[in-house]
C-alpha cells in the first residue's frame, strides 16, 4: 500500500481535475473551441485547449494566489510587467516605441503651429519613477525623468511646457498613486493642478482647504490588481474633493459612438452603484471618447484637453477656474466622437498624457483630425 | 502541447492513461503509436506530418534492407544512417521557419542509427510490426529531450505492456518531480541566464560574468533533468521503462565523465559506434590505458553531446577544447590530480567546465578576449554590478535551488532515510509530490 500512495495521489489529483475539464467543455466549454483543419494546422486548436483548461481549472484563482505569493516570496520584483513594491502595485513603462514618440511629438508641434489656442504639453511621470522608494534599489527602471526633458527641449519653441516631476517627487511619500490602479490619487492631482495652474495663468490657485473631502464608501482594486492579485497589497479608496467655498453647478455630458448622456455633477456616485467593479468612474463617471464639462463659474476659461485617464485626478480642481472644459480621450476617440469638439470654443488647449501614452499610444489620429488636411 | 502545459498535465496525460489500461494488451502497442502521433498533431502538425513520413519510409526501406543479403552491407548501412542525418539537417533548417517542426525528430533519427548499429552488430532483430518500429522511434513520453534507447532496453517490453500501480507511482513521482524541476528552478534559472546574457559586454563586473556562466550551466543541467524525469515518467506511466539521460554532470571527477553524464545514451551511442564497445571505453578510467580508437570514440561522444546541446559551428569548437581538456587530463596532469581530495576534483573539473562555456555563451567570439579578462579579474574590473543584484535578489530562490538540488546529495539522503524508514518515507514522498504538482500548476497558469 505504502508503496502506492504517490500514485493514488497523483491520479486523484489529475483524474479529479481531469473530470472536472470534460465535465465543463460538454456543459458548453466546447463551444470556445474551434476543431478544423485550418485551426489544427495553425495551432490555434491547441492554444484554446491550453486557455479553456487553465480558465477552468479548479481552484484556479487560488493557484493564481499560489504562484502569486511564491514567487514575490522568491525575490520576484516584476511579474508580467507589473512592478511590486512594499505597498502598491505600479505598471513597469519599458522603453518607448521610438517610431510613435516621433511621430506624436511632430503632430503635437504640428498642432501647435497651426492652432490660434496657445497649446501647453504635460508629461505626466507613471507611479515607477516617482514612487521608486518602494521598489529594490538596483532594479533598472526606464529613465522617465530624462525623456520627459528631451521631449520638452525638442518642443519648447512651439508649446509651453508643464515640468510635474519635481512637485510629484516632493510628494513621493504621500498617496499620490494608486496601489492598485495605474493612475494618480486625487491628491497627486492636486500636485499636478498647482503646478499646472501656474503655467496655465491661473489666479489664485486654491488651497487643498478649500476642498471638501468627501471618502467613497466602497473599497477598490485597480487593473493592476486584477492582473496581479497580490495579496499583501492593500485596496484602494476613492477620495472625493469638492470646491465647498462657492456654490457651483456642474454639467458633464460624456460623448461615445454617437451616443450622449448627462450628469450634472462631478462624482456621479450612483454609477459606482449600478457597476460596483467600477469603483474608480466615480469621477466625472469614467473617462469617455470626449466628455465636455461645463460649470455655472462666471467667467469664459474655456480648456481643451487631449489626455488619458490621468486627467480624472486633477479635473476636479481644474474645473474651479474654468467655464467650459472638453477631455479628449487620446487613445479611443473616434473621428464621429470627434464631430463632438469645436476646437473654436476653446481659448487654451492642453496635451496632458502619461509618460507611457506618450511613449508606447499612437494619438497622431486624434490631433490629426484638428490639422488642417497640409499640416497632417 | 508540451509537458509542462495544463491541458497536457490534466486532460492528455489522465485520458491517455485511462485509456491506455482499458485497452487489451495486445492492443497496447498501436495504441501507444497513436496517442504519440496524436500528440505530434496537437503539438504542431509540420511535426506530425514529417515524423509520419520518415517512419513510413524507414519501415519500408527496413524491409528491402532486411532481405539485402549483400557483401555491401556496410554501405548500405551507412547510407541509410546518412539519409536519415540528412533529413534531420533539412527538418532543423526547416524549423527555423516553422517552430515545434522539429519535435521528436532528433530522437527519432537518434534512435533509427542505434537501431541500425544494432541490427548491423547482430544485436537487433527486424521489425515485424509497424506499431513496434512506430513506438520505438516516436513514443511521446521521449519526444523532447530523449533518451535514445537502445533496441534491446526498449522494444522486448513493447511485447508485454503493463500498467501497474508500483509502475504508475514511480512514474508520477519522476514526472512531477521533473515538472518542478522545469517550473520552480529552470524557468527561474533560465530567466536568469537570459536576462544576464543580454547584459552589454562593458557592464560586465566579475561576478556577473561568472554567474552568466554559472546561470548557464545550470540551465543545462535542469532543463534536461527536467525533460529526462519527466520523459522516464511517462514511459513508466505507460509501462516502458527507459534509462535516465543526465546524471549529475557538475559532480563528475573528471571532464570525461562530466561530458559523458550530460547525456549518457546518446554518448554510449557514439562510443558504441566508433569503437564496438561503449562499455569497454567506460570501463576505462580516466582513459589511462586508451588506444587511439578509443579516444576517437570519446571524440565522436563529445561532438554528439555538443551538437545535441546546440547544433552550431561554435559548439565544434567547445567541442574540441573539452577534448583538449580530456587529453590534458590524461597525459599532463593526471599524476597531480589524482592524490587531490575527490571533492576538490569535482570542484577543479566544474570550475574548468564552466570556464570553457565562455565560448558558446559569448555572443561573438571576437569578444572572448575581453570576457576571459573579466573572468579571471583583470585590475581595472568591477566586483559586482547593480544588475547582478537584481537578477540575484529577485530570482534568490531559484539560485538556492539549484545549488541544492545540482548535486546528488539529497537524493542520497532521501534515499538513506527511504531505507531505514520506509513507510514514513514513502508517506513523506507522497505528500512532497503533491505539494511539487499543486505548486508547478499554479506557476503554469
Amino acid at each position: 500500500m505504502a508503496k502506492r500512495i504517490s500514485a493514488i495521489f497523483f491520479l486523484s489529483a489529475v483524474f479529479t481535475v481531469a473530470g472536472i475539464l470534460l465535465l465543463r467543455l460538454t456543459a458548453g466549454g466546447a463551444a470556445e473551441i474551434e476543431l478544423n483543419l485550418q485551426t489544427l494546422v495553425s495551432g490555434e486548436f491547441s492554444g484554446q485547449m491550453e486557455a479553456f483548461s487553465q480558465e477552468n481549472l479548479p481552484l484556479n484563482t487560488l493557484l493564481e494566489h499560489l504562484a502569486i505569493d511564491f514567487k514575490i516570496f522568491g525575490g520576484a520584483a516584476e511579474i508580467d510587467g507589473v512592478l511590486v513594491g512594499e505597498t502598491m502595485l505600479m505598471k513597469n513603462v519599458e522603453e518607448p516605441d521610438e517610431e510613435i514618440t516621433a511621430q506624436n511629438q511632430q503632430m503635437i508641434a504640428n498642432f501647435a503651429q497651426n492652432s490660434k489656442q496657445h497649446t501647453y504639453l504635460m508629461l505626466l511621470p507613471t507611479a515607477c519613477a516617482i514612487k521608486q522608494q518602494e521598489l529594490p534599489e538596483s532594479i533598472a527602471l526606464f529613465n522617465q525623468r530624462s525623456f520627459i526633458d528631451d521631449v520638452y527641449n525638442q518642443l519648447s519653441g512651439s508649446v509651453s511646457v508643464v515640468d510635474t516631476y519635481l512637485k510629484l517627487l516632493s510628494g513621493m511619500e504621500e498617496y499620490i498613486y494608486y496601489r492598485t490602479q495605474d493612475n494618480l490619487t486625487p491628491m497627486g492631482g492636486y500636485l499636478i493642478y498647482e503646478q499646472l495652474g501656474k503655467r496655465l495663468g491661473i489666479s489664485p490657485l486654491r488651497s487643498i482647504g478649500q476642498f471638501d473631502l468627501d471618502y467613497s464608501n466602497r473599497e477598490f482594486y485597480g487593473n493592476l490588481y486584477q492582473q496581479l492579485p497580490c495579496r499583501s497589497i492593500a485596496p484602494d479608496r476613492i477620495v472625493m474633493y469638492r470646491f465647498s467655498k462657492y456654490r457651483r453647478e456642474y454639467k458633464v455630458t460624456h460623448y461615445r459612438d454617437g451616443e450622449q448622456w448627462t450628469y450634472y455633477t462631478l462624482f456621479p456616485e450612483f454609477v459606482t452603484q449600478l457597476r460596483p467593479k467600477n469603483s474608480y468612474d466615480v469621477v466625472l463617471g469614467g473617462l469617455t471618447p470626449v466628455t465636455t464639462l461645463k460649470s455655472s463659474v462666471g467667467n469664459d476659461n474655456s480648456l481643451l484637453i487631449f489626455a488619458d485617464d490621468t486627467a480624472l485626478s486633477y479635473i476636479p480642481f481644474l474645473m474651479v477656474h474654468y467655464s467650459n472644459i472638453a477631455i479628449v480621450d487620446v487613445r479611443n476617440a473616434t473621428p464621429e466622437d470627434l464631430e463632438t469638439v469645436s476646437l473654436e470654443e476653446y481659448n487654451q488647449v492642453l496635451f496632458g498624457v502619461s509618460v507611457d501614452t506618450f511613449m508606447h499610444q499612437d494619438i497622431s489620429p486624434v490631433i490629426g483630425y484638428f490639422l488642417p488636411e497640409k499640416a497632417e | 502541447m508540451t509537458f509542462d502545459s495544463i491541458s497536457f498535465i490534466y486532460l492528455f496525460l489522465p485520458v491517455g492513461i485511462l485509456l491506455f489500461r482499458a485497452v487489451p494488451q495486445r492492443y497496447r502497442t498501436p495504441y501507444l503509436a497513436v496517442l504519440s502521433w496524436l500528440f505530434y498533431l496537437l503539438a504542431g502538425v509540420p511535426a506530425l506530418l514529417i515524423l509520419l513520413a520518415n517512419c513510413l519510409l524507414d519501415f519500408v526501406l527496413l524491409g528491402f534492407l532486411y532481405l539485402y543479403q549483400g557483401t555491401a552491407r556496410s554501405t548500405i548501412y551507412s547510407l541509410f544512417a546518412a539519409k536519415a542525418v540528412a533529413v534531420l539537417c533539412l527538418v532543423l533548417f526547416y524549423s527555423s521557419f516553422q517552430p515545434g517542426a522539429s519535435i521528436g525528430i532528433f530522437v527519432y533519427t537518434a534512435t533509427l542509427i542505434g537501431y541500425l548499429w544494432d541490427l548491423y552488430q547482430g544485436r537487433a532483430q527486424a521489425f515485424y510490426s509497424f506499431w513496434e518500429y512506430a513506438v520505438f522511434t516516436t513514443f511521446f513520453g521521449k519526444a523532447f529531450l530523449g533518451p535514445v534507447v537502445r533496441y534491446e532496453r526498449f522494444v522486448p517490453q513493447l511485447a508485454g505492456l503493463r500498467s501497474s500501480a508500483t509502475l504508475i507511482s514511480r512514474g508520477a513521482v519522476w514526472f512531477v518531480t521533473g515538472l518542478a524541476k522545469k517550473v520552480v528552478i529552470a524557468s527561474g534559472i533560465v530567466a536568469i541566464y537570459s536576462e544576464m546574457a543580454s547584459v552589454p559586454m562593458e557592464d560586465y563586473s566579475f561576478f556577473s560574468a561568472w554567474m552568466l556562466l554559472f546561470s548557464g550551466a545550470m540551465s543545462i543541467f535542469f532543463t534536461i533533468s527536467a525533460y529526462s524525469d519527466m520523459a522516464r515518467g511517462l514511459c513508466s506511466m505507460f509501462g516502458l521503462e527507459v534509462p535516465r539521460i543526465i546524471y549529475y554532470p557538475y559532480q563528475a571527477k573528471s571532464f570525461v565523465e562530466c561530458l559523458s553524464r550530460i547525456n549518457m545514451s546518446l554518448y554510449d551511442l557514439a562510443l558504441d559506434v566508433v569503437s564496438g564497445s561503449a562499455e569497454s571505453v567506460r570501463a576505462l578510467k580516466r582513459y589511462r590505458q586508451a588506444d587511439t580508437k578509443k579516444l576517437a570514440a570519446v571524440l565522436a561522444g563529445v561532438l554528439a553531446v555538443a551538437f545535441w546541446l546546440r547544433p552550431s559551428p561554435i559548439m565544434l569548437l567547445w567541442a574540441v577544447f573539452m577534448f583538449a581538456m580530456i587529453l590534458a587530463e590524461r597525459y599532463l596532469y593526471f599524476g597531480l590530480i589524482r592524490y587531490m581530495p575527490g571533492l576538490l576534483q569535482s570542484a577543479f573539473t566544474f570550475l574548468v567546465f564552466l570556464f570553457s562555456l565562455s565560448l558558446p555563451i559569448v555572443p561573438s567570439i571576437w569578444q572572448l578576449g575581453d570576457f576571459l579578462a573579466i573572468l579571471i579579474g583583470f585590475p581595472g574590473q568591477r566586483m559586482l554590478s547593480n544588475e547582478t543584484s537584481y537578477f540575484l535578489s529577485t530570482n534568490y530562490l531559484s539560485v538556492l535551488f539549484a545549488l541544492i538540488f545540482f548535486t546528488s546529495i539529497p537524493d542520497r539522503l532521501a534515499m538513506l532515510f527511504a531505507r531505514r524508514f520506509p513507510d514514513t518515507a514513502e508517506w513523506l514522498m507522497a505528500l512532497f509530490n503533491c505539494t511539487l504538482l499543486v505548486l508547478s500548476t499554479a506557476l503554469l497558469l
